[in-house]
Order: structure tokens, then C-alpha cells, then sequence
């Protein structure tokens, strides 16, 4: 097949099969990895299976001031076109993640309460480049119940 | 002056006297702090002298004025009175951040600046630390936040209030 | 029942009706609209709100930015008041829960003092002999008025806000547990923690004042 555009044929032929798969398809290879962390002075609660949050992850967090971030929960949430799946972080907040085919994918932080709606929280966007090339994605919160703590939403390519 | 109590006693001991001074202490639990300081020495004295701080405190409250005249004051307040209803009351992310700033910016007149939440390696880029922040459009949502960016840490921070 | 002046109509002089009425009749004419109703509460009521905020923050500018923003918010939320307390003590909580709003804000940075550290550790202080001193020996008012006031400002927020709940606007334990969010075990530590201190401080400033 002779090149329109002065490029190697094969690499004509690679363009070609790129644009003409749906976009579904390369953002569903595609996985968000969320961590609930909870900041905090305090040590890890007895008999609560946390972990503390990698090295890595901490510095990303250096600038906060608490002395532990412990991980309560990690949950893998596929990045679909068009329709988002929502994923539980915990009994009180989910999120779902979507991919807007303009490059970004909009996060959405749901509140969860016993016998009601999701109540949307929070949308926010974030490049899906920045996230496939490693960048961190972080919503946060004062906890309501403890002064002094925060929470943590901590979005990260899928591992 | 009299100083008093000299002594390393169980932290417990401690507050339940300070609970029993404040008035905090069922009729049981009271009883058993009057024995203690009826037959401790220690007890009795960190009692008459955690009474004797909370009167002088409680009696000597400084006394401050507002440093400006009635006029200026009200004139203030009339002010953000007015701004106050004439704005929607929804949230008001241009407050939230100039509070925000006093998080990450204690020294008075610093800069903050946030890039844009969007792709990364916009080159020449140089913020390096959460500290040199500037405001970044914030979507319209249920809930207001501030956000701010790293460029060289590669992290994007949504703090939702 | 008082009947709101107008202050178009009524002769100047008589416009001083409000600097007599007592707190609940302005308060009942500030419900209905009446600013100059409101603005004489705040001219009655603004050193003691602006003390409650400057204790807190201690810090001029944002005493008087929070001061202001618990008139603003009185305003708006007058017809929630119902006389249940005084006017004075419902004005003190606004103003207290703005300022441990921004107590709270302001927390996020790396600032917390090494006596937070070690208190919340619990560590060498648990440890350490208690001495509470007797202050009022020998001071004269306004020396100690000025002494407790420097030996706040040398406080932690987290200790001087519990402090200034409990000896100034009298909460009880729970109260403060509940209004910062913290269990009353963690008010009773930093209470005593406060005062201990406290009481060291005025210690000390006696001390380099008679040397």
C-alpha cells in the first residue's frame, strides 16, 4: 500500500488501527487504583487491618502535617467511556471514575449513607496522560469527627 | 507565694481531682476524690492549687478593646452585611481559598500560585513545592475546594471543605 | 410592649431610646430589620467578641476579620435566637466556632508545637511532677490580668482554646468534647495540660521580673 503522507507504510498502518478502535476499549485497559488513607497522629488502631501508606505515596503528602497515613481500604476502578461503574471505598463514600474522551477522566466522590442516594461530593478531572504516566490524584477532608485528622482519596494509575 | 505539690502522681489521679475542682464528678466518684484529698497531702494540695489558678484565671480575664472606633467597626460590618445578602449563598471558593492560604502560606504576602488542572508537561513549568501555589479554576460542584498542584512532585491536591 | 422607633420620624433625642433597652428588646428589633437596633448590640457586645476572638487567635487581623464575620452571621441567623441564653453567650459561640474553624484550617501546615507533640505522645510529661502555683499572691490586678494574658499567648491553640471555653464561657466538658470534636478524655488532658502550664508560665514571668 503505497504512503499517503511520506510515513513508513507500517507506520501508516498502526495510525490507521489506533483511530479506528473505540475509545471504550483503550480507556478499559486502562485501570484507576483509589486508596481511602486516614491522616492522622494517632498509632494504627488495634485489631484494624491498615497498612501504612508507602514511602513513594508519602512524599506526595510531605507537605501535610500528620505523622501517619495509615491505608484503610484499596479498591481498582476501571476507567470506562460513558458509563462509570461506581466503586465503595468504605461503607460512607464511593467513587466512579469516567473517561470524558477528551483526554481527561472525571473522578466523582460520592458520600454513601444507609437508606439514601449516593450524594455526589466532589467531581473533579484529571488528565488520563498525567495518570497513565504515574501522577497522583488526591482528594481531601477534614474528618468530621476528629479535629485533628484528615481523610484521603489517593488516585494513582492502576498498579 | 506558695508553691505547692511536688510529686509524680498517676496521670488518672491528676485529672479526676481537676474533674472533682470543675464540678465534673458524679456524687460515687466525688466522694471518693474528697477521702483522697482528706488523707493525701499531695492530692489536697493539687487540689487547693488547681482551685486557687481556675479563681485567679476565671477573675482576671484580660481585658481587650477593639482597636478601632465604633464607627469604622460598624461600617465594616454594614458592609459584609450587604455583600453577604447580596450574594447567592452558595459556596464561595475565592473565601475558601484566601483562608487556604493561610494554611500553606503563614508568612504574610507570600504567593501562592496553582497551575491548571490539566495534562502535564506543560514545559518550563517550575513549581516545586505545595507552598508556591496560585488558584486554579475550580469546577462547579455540590461541594467547594481548593485546589493546588506540583508540577515536579506530580500530584494534584482537591481539598474539599 | 416597646414600639420600634422610626428613626425618620422621631426627634433626634429620642433616638437614644436604644442605648437604654436591654439586650432582648433590641434583639426584638433587630429581628424585625432594625439595624440601628443591631448596631447598638454591636457597639454593647463588640470588645467582649472581639477579646473571645483575639484570645483564640491572638493575632489583631484576624480577630477583627472573625469578630466581624460573627456579627454578620448573628445577623443572619437572629431569628434563630430565642433567649434560651443570653444574647452576649450566643454571640461567644459564633464567634468561638469561627474561631476554631479557622483554628482548624490553619492546622494543616507542619506547625504544630513540640509541647502538642509530647502531650498527645504522652510521654516525658506524663511523667512530671505537678506544680500548680498559687498566682494571685502578691500581684496586683492589672499586673496579673496581664501576666495570665502573655502566659495564653504562649499556649498552643489546642490548649488555649480548651482553656478559654472552660474558665471564660464556663462549658462543661462535654460541650467542649463536642463543640472541637474531641472526646472529653483528650478535653481533660489538655485542660490540665493548659493549666500546668499555665501555671509555669506565670512562674517564670515572676521570676524575670524579680530578677
Amino acid at each position: 500500500m503505497p504512503s499517503l503522507t511520506g510515513w513508513p507504510v507500517l507506520a501508516y498502518r498502526c495510525l490507521l488501527a489506533t483511530l479506528l478502535l473505540p475509545a471504550a476499549v483503550l480507556s478499559e485497559d486502562f485501570k484507576v487504583e483509589a486508596r481511602l488513607v486516614w491522616g492522622t497522629n494517632q498509632p494504627k488502631p488495634a485489631g484494624k487491618p491498615f497498612t501504612a501508606l508507602d514511602d513513594p505515596s508519602r512524599d506526595k503528602v510531605r507537605q501535610f502535617k500528620w505523622t501517619n497515613y495509615w491505608v484503610v481500604n484499596t479498591v481498582v476502578s476501571p476507567v470506562p467511556h460513558g458509563k462509570p461503574q461506581r466503586v465503595n471505598l468504605s461503607s460512607k463514600c464511593a467513587i466512579d471514575v469516567n473517561d470524558l474522551g477528551n483526554g481527561n477522566v472525571e473522578i466523582r466522590l460520592f458520600e454513601l449513607k444507609e437508606g439514601a442516594e449516593p450524594k455526589l461530593v466532589k467531581p473533579v478531572q484529571h488528565s488520563l496522560k498525567a495518570l497513565k504516566n504515574g501522577e497522583f490524584c488526591i482528594l481531601a477532608g477534614d474528618d468530621k469527627k476528629v479535629w485533628d485528622d484528615a481523610w484521603f482519596v489517593i488516585l494513582t494509575g492502576g498498579r | 507565694m506558695t508553691q505547692i505539690s511536688q510529686t509524680i502522681m498517676k496521670t488518672e489521679t491528676c485529672l479526676e481531682i481537676q474533674a472533682y475542682v470543675d464540678g465534673e464528678l458524679d456524687a460515687s466518684r466525688r466522694a471518693v476524690v474528697e477521702r483522697l484529698c482528706a488523707t493525701d497531702s499531695e492530692a489536697r494540695q493539687l487540689s487547693d492549687g488547681l482551685k486557687a489558678l481556675r479563681s485567679a484565671v476565671r477573675a482576671n480575664e484580660p481585658e481587650i478593646h477593639v482597636p478601632e472606633s465604633r464607627e469604622f467597626y460598624w461600617s465594616q460590618i454594614q458592609r459584609r452585611m450587604s455583600a453577604a445578602s447580596a450574594t447567592a449563598p452558595t459556596t464561595d471558593t475565592g473565601a475558601a481559598w484566601t483562608q487556604w492560604m493561610r494554611w500553606l502560606v503563614p508568612m504574610a504576602g507570600a504567593a501562592a500560585v496553582v497551575s491548571l488542572l490539566t495534562l502535564p508537561g506543560r514545559e518550563g513549568q517550575t513549581t516545586t513545592t505545595l507552598a508556591s501555589m496560585s488558584p486554579a479554576p475550580t469546577y462547579s460542584a455540590p461541594a467547594s475546594s481548593v485546589i493546588y498542584r506540583s508540577d515536579t512532585d506530580g500530584v494534584t491536591v482537591h481539598w474539599i471543605n | 410592649m416597646n414600639k420600634r422607633p422610626s428613626s425618620a420620624s422621631m426627634p433626634t433625642s429620642l433616638k437614644r431610646e436604644y442605648v437604654p433597652s436591654a439586650d432582648d428588646v433590641l434583639v426584638g428589633w433587630a429581628q424585625q430589620g432594625d439595624t440601628e437596633a443591631f448596631e447598638q448590640l454591636v457597639f454593647r457586645h463588640r470588645d467582649k467578641i472581639y477579646a473571645r476572638a483575639m484570645l483564640m487567635m491572638r493575632n489583631e487581623e484576624e480577630a477583627l476579620d472573625l469578630s466581624q464575620e460573627a456579627w454578620v452571621k448573628a445577623w443572619q441567623r437572629l431569628h434563630q435566637f430565642q433567649g434560651d441564653s443570653s444574647f452576649a453567650t450566643w454571640m461567644t459561640r459564633i464567634v468561638i466556632n469561627l474561631c476554631l474553624d479557622q483554628i482548624r484550617r490553619q492546622k494543616k501546615t507542619r506547625s504544630e508545637s513540640i509541647e502538642q507533640l509530647e502531650e498527645d505522645a504522652g510521654g516525658v510529661e506524663r511523667q512530671m511532677p505537678v506544680e500548680i502555683i498559687n498566682p494571685t499572691e502578691g500581684l496586683e490586678k492589672t499586673e496579673l490580668r496581664r501576666r495570665i494574658d502573655e502566659a495564653m499567648s504562649k499556649l498552643t491553640d489546642a490548649h488555649r482554646a480548651v482553656l478559654i471555653m472552660h474558665e471564660f464561657d464556663g462549658l462543661q466538658y462535654k460541650e467542649i468534647a463536642d463543640r472541637i470534636g474531641i472526646s472529653i478524655g483528650t478535653v481533660m488532658s489538655r485542660l490540665f495540660y493548659a493549666r500546668r502550664r499555665l501555671a509555669s508560665l506565670l512562674q517564670s514571668l515572676r521570676r524575670e521580673r524579680a530578677e
